[in-house]
């Protein structure tokens, strides 16, 4: 059976497609149009899936889309009218939006667009997407299942149990009462861009003490079934106009932080006390809002785990990229837990397929996705002729890997900032080891220097670990990693650095001593693992700096083209693509 | 003959959108200009008094009352603006005035009065009549020719030049040609004459020479077109200065070159260094009517556009076509200044009032990664550059940097305000008057005239 999996419309458009139950290929529209969280029909996306399957439209025996427009609709009409005329203006708008953009009906446009028969495209709930994507992804044959997001259809989060090829909701949290939305006002009161600024918030919550966490979580009232409900005074969900926070919450908390101004918590960084006192503040709020997620999290995973007797957790919705709440689930409850690479409304595509599919094949085939290497890989050739047209004149070529890797492993252990492009693009916002810049994290200016010179972006970002898993309890405080789908391997949770040892990595040791810590193994990554412990070789560190191989605002590298682009506008000193090293040499 | 100055009916916006309008209005008419009527709209006659002066004669603007004038100009700050909808009288002279001061007959073609270069020659003859076409392309042998009197008065090449050239082949020795070359940007689009860089460089070298007591005096001409590359620069090098001799030649160029090779053919690009405006391509499928064959770049497509051809080769031909100029320019004996233009992420921050609120309303976001690129790439030759193009190269997209959002400069991604220019042309002026003028003052009064050389 051929089932293509979409969702698109609103954020992070993406295909993925089924072939008998395995996940064959999946893939972002936007690492195709480079238009970051592009939301368009995934066109591209889908010819790359079926070209990867082998597949044409017409052998396709469904298209899944992720959620059901017109429930979605229903809840903005309902929750309008009840917001008299405040409500009135914002449904006549949305409304607006909708009828322009084509909203109402997806099937037709994906009918069309493949020219598929209408009954051949179907739709599923947002949230039976996320619990499936979680859920029939992971190796537990039985699990908690939770989804989190903003909100779906009506639905803002889910507690459910997965056996077998059967999901099966318990609970359900309805809007307005959303964590995912809780986040994303703060994330805009601390001056970032809704639906992209949520890792900048984490990193922020690293530079401050959680002053203010008890009043935060007053306004949650926690249920023991798991769910909770939230005060409203603060927030605008239903209708928001241009902010999802009302005017009490400045009122409360003090002016938000303008966008783009400069952040330091520390002196001599340029500001002057008042605009450092204001940071500290901004921190301390950042990290409040933090560590209440991550309280309404873990209460929710216990009360759900202690409801279902089952102590295996899946979950998926956009608040499970919460990666600090992630290393609190394994570490502070030790329960094994899968997350979905692309937990994310991307990552609906491969639930909705998945749930298609399990309800009409009665579970057959069900295969853990241990690899998030599903997106497009590219032949020597291609990146022999991309390299060729690129202008640069400093080559070295490789007859193998070993040759490739000790040589790499030597320009990282000579201090170069290194693009790092090899097989299949990862699935998700994480670059695995496959479209990333890497750097030597034992220089402590490493982190300054990759994002103000590499990837322009605000200095006080952090950057994640790589290490062989076997070697990640010698410098990070967790347990050992659990499996070949542990989070872990796909960047999803963070743990505490080792005191010891954060003098020995301090350019991935964040300022609260944690780090999002990726493991590598010999089946993971191969040579990306051969690089680590070549590095390690070399330096005593198996360790390396593993950042996305991008430029601020723009979408993950996709072809070898994209990758020379953003070579050659960065600060990046050298390419490795395939096994060819690309150095910063040109004449003008 | 009664002149009316119709005042846009909504004031939503900031008064100082209302100067250039006004100074383009006042520039055509010269004199003529004490005796404008302006028609405004009751409510918002208090709110217009500052833009228009104590003594401005100003009347209520109704739906008959630009009827009772035989010129009328409309200032239109919003496209969408409904002129259609005022009476005005059979036979009065319409114009439409926009926020760039571009001034444009209404619903009529162009005139020879307005534009007396329409039947300069052969290739301006035949080219376009009707009003929507009367400022664009024409053929031309040698390129193309891109001629727009809107904001004031063009050759029959497109030049904003008043200056008999003829007459200056025979200059005193004293007398110094600055010719000058670029895209759109450098020949003053969306200025008026006086107020485009070129211009106020004439005003600052002249100036410079009464203070000093120099000798020299200047004439700055500017041989700019709307689109060229560089490669066009070289051709009207040779079209035009080849029996002028100019004593030093100024390029401000670089987004034409950098954009547009990002979309041109690959094998045209990187081999050859030979970059083009992507419509050419179209014009060879209509007269070839090979529109069966497929384009290197479809600007059709919807989606963002995306480059072609990698940024160090594009950067490379540019570089490549600037040097091979500046060879020529210096083999003619002429001095040479690399201009490399500004864009609006070239400054600090952008002004949030006119340059982010007008690129916000208004850009064409499909071009956002070319214009990225773009400059970055003017990043990458303000690093890179080499002592040699340094020595004659003033890099206006470093200099910019210095300026922020209290700013405005740039009327969009690329083109400059009149305030852009005066700076531009600050720049080149401390330039010359470090680098060149000392040479042609001590040169024994630089060249002589061509009978002398």
């Amino acid at each position: 059976m051929n089932v293509l999996g979409l969702s698109f419309d609103y954020h992070d458009a993406a295909a993925a497609i089924l072939v008998n139950g395995a996940i064959v290929a999946a893939a972002q529209e936007e690492r195709f149009s480079r238009r970051k969280h592009d939301k368009a029909l995934p066109e591209q996306a889908i010819d790359y899936c079926l070209k990867q399957a082998g597949l044409r439209a017409v052998d396709l025996d469904k298209v899944v889309y992720y959620e059901q427009p017109l429930l979605k609709f229903d809840r903005i009409l309902r929750s309008s009218l009840r917001r008299g005329k405040a409500g009135f203006a914002y449904l006549k708008d949305t409304a607006a939006a909708w009828l322009r953009e084509d909203k109402f009906e997806p099937r037709l446009r994906i009918a069309e667009c493949l020219n598929l028969p209408l009954e051949r495209v179907v739709c599923v709930r947002h949230h039976e997407s996320h619990a499936a994507s979680a859920f029939y992804c992971s190796p537990f044959d039985e699990a908690t299942v939770i989804t989190l997001d903003g909100v779906g259809e009506y639905e803002t989060a889910t507690i459910g149990v997965g056996r077998g090829s059967e999901l099966r909701t318990l609970s359900t949290i309805r809007m307005p009462h959303s964590l995912g939305l809780f986040y994303s006002a703060f994330t805009a009161y601390l001056g970032f861009e809704v639906n992209e600024g949520e890792y900048k918030v984490m990193g922020m919550a690293g530079f401050g003490q959680p002053d203010r966490h008890d009043e935060l979580l007053r306004l949650f009232s926690l249920q023991d079934d798991g769910t909770f409900r939230l005060d409203q005074r603060f927030f605008e969900f239903t209708a928001p106009n241009d902010l999802p926070y009302t005017p009490a919450l400045p009122a409360w908390l003090g002016p938000a932080r303008p966008p783009e101004s400069p952040f330091a918590t520390t002196e001599g960084e340029g500001l002057d006390a008042a605009a450092l006192a204001d940071c500290r503040r901004y921190a301390n709020l950042a990290a409040s809002v933090q560590k209440c997620t991550e309280t309404v999290i873990l209460h929710m995973v216990s009360r759900a785990v202690e409801r279902t007797g089952i102590r295996n957790v899946c979950m998926a919705g956009g608040v499970a990229l919460n990666s600090l709440a992630n290393g609190r689930i394994i570490r502070e409850l030790g329960l094994p837990l899968y997350v979905q690479p692309a937990a994310g409304d991307a990552g609906g595509a491969v639930g909705a397929a998945l749930s298609y599919y399990h309800s009409a094949s009665g579970g057959k085939g069900r295969r853990p996705l241990t690899s998030a290497f599903l997106g497009p890989a590219y032949t020597p050739d291609e990146i022999a002729a991309a390299i060729r047209d690129s202008g640069f004149e400093q080559v070295e070529c490789f007859d193998d890997d070993d040759a490739l890797i000790d040589r790499t492993a030597q320009l990282l252990a000579d201090g170069l900032v290194l693009g790092w492009f090899q097989g299949r693009s990862e699935w998700g916002p994480r670059a695995l080891g496959c479209r990333s810049i890497l750097a030597d994290p034992t220089r402590p200016d490493m982190q300054r220097a990759v994002n103000e010179r590499i990837k322009f972006r605000e200095p006080f970002r952090p950057f994640a670990p790589a290490t062989p898993v076997d070697e990640a309890v010698r410098f990070f405080d967790m347990p050992p990693v659990g499996g070949a789908a542990a989070p872990e391997y796909f960047m999803l949770a963070v743990h505490p650095v080792r005191e010891e040892q954060r003098t020995a990595i301090p350019a991935v040791s964040h300022a609260d001593g944690t780090a999002r810590v990726q493991v590598v193994s010999a089946q993971s990554n191969p040579l990306f693992f051969a690089l680590l412990q070549a590095f390690g070789q070399r330096t005593g560190v198996p360790v390396l700096l593993n950042t996305s191989f991008n430029l601020r605002g723009e979408p993950v590298v996709e072809t070898p083209t994209d990758a020379l682009k953003t070579f050659a506008f960065s600060g990046i000193d050298a390419l490795v693509m395939g096994r060819s090293i690309v150095h910063k040499s040109f004449t003008l | 003959m009664s002149i009316a100055v119709v005042l846009p009916p909504d004031h939503r916006f900031n008064l100082r959108w209302l100067v250039q309008p006004l100074e383009a209005v006042r520039t055509w008419l010269g004199e003529r200009f004490e005796s404008v009527n302006f028609l405004c709209a009751a409510e918002l006659m208090d709110a217009y008094r500052p833009a228009l002066g104590t003594g401005a004669a100003v009347s209520q603007l109704t739906r008959e009352s630009p009827a009772a004038f035989t010129e009328v100009f409309f200032i239109i700050l919003d496209p969408g603006y409904p002129v259609g909808h005022y009476r005005t009288a059979p036979e009065a002279a319409i114009h439409t005035v926009d926020r760039t001061g571009a001034i444009r007959p209404h619903g009529r073609v162009l005139t020879e009065d307005e534009d007396p270069g329409m039947n300069a020659h052969v290739f301006t003859r035949l080219g376009p009549r009707d009003s929507q076409h009367a400022w664009a392309f024409n053929h031309f042998p040698w390129g193309y020719l891109y001629r727009d009197p809107s904001w004031g008065a063009v050759d029959g090449f497109g030049h904003r030049i008043t200056a008999d050239l003829r007459a200056l082949e025979k200059r005193e020795r004293t007398h110094k040609v600055v010719a000058c070359y670029g895209g759109s940007a450098a020949w003053g689009w969306e200025c008026l004459p006086h107020q485009v860089w070129t211009a106020l460089l004439e005003e600052r070298l002249n100036a410079r020479s009464r203070s000093v007591g120099s000798p020299l005096r200047f004439t700055v001409l500017n041989f700019a077109g709307p689109g060229h590359v560089v490669l066009h620069q070289i051709f009207t090098h040779i079209l035009h200065a080849h029996r002028l001799n100019p004593d030093v030649v100024i390029t401000f160029d670089g987004i034409n070159d950098l954009f547009d090779g990002q979309l041109c053919d690959p094998s045209l690009v990187g081999p050859h260094d030979i970059v083009y405006q992507e419509a050419q391509e179209l014009w060879a499928q209509i007269l070839h009517q090979s529109h069966d064959r497929a384009r290197v770049f479809p600007p059709e497509t919807d989606g963002p556009w995306r480059a072609v051809n990698q940024p160090m080769t594009v950067l490379r031909a540019y570089v490549a076509r600037a040097r091979q100029f500046r060879r020529m320019a210096e083999g003619m004996g002429a001095h040479f200044i690399w201009g490399v233009q500004p864009v609006v992420s070239s400054k600090a921050a952008l002004s949030p009032e006119f340059e982010k609120d007008y690129l916000d309303r208004h850009a064409d976001h499909r071009l956002e990664s070319i214009h990225d690129n773009c400059r970055r790439m003017l990043d990458i030759l303000s690093r890179e550059a080499t002592a040699s193009d340094r020595e004659a190269m003033v890099d206006h997209h470093a200099l910019f940097r210095r300026f922020g959002a209290e700013d405005w400069l740039f009327w969009d991604s690329c083109h400059l305000t009149p305030e852009g220019n005066v700076r531009v042309a600050d720049f080149f002026a401390e330039h010359m008057a470090t680098r060149i003028l000392p040479i042609l003052e001590a040169d024994g009064f630089g060249r002589g005239t061509d009978d002398q050389r």
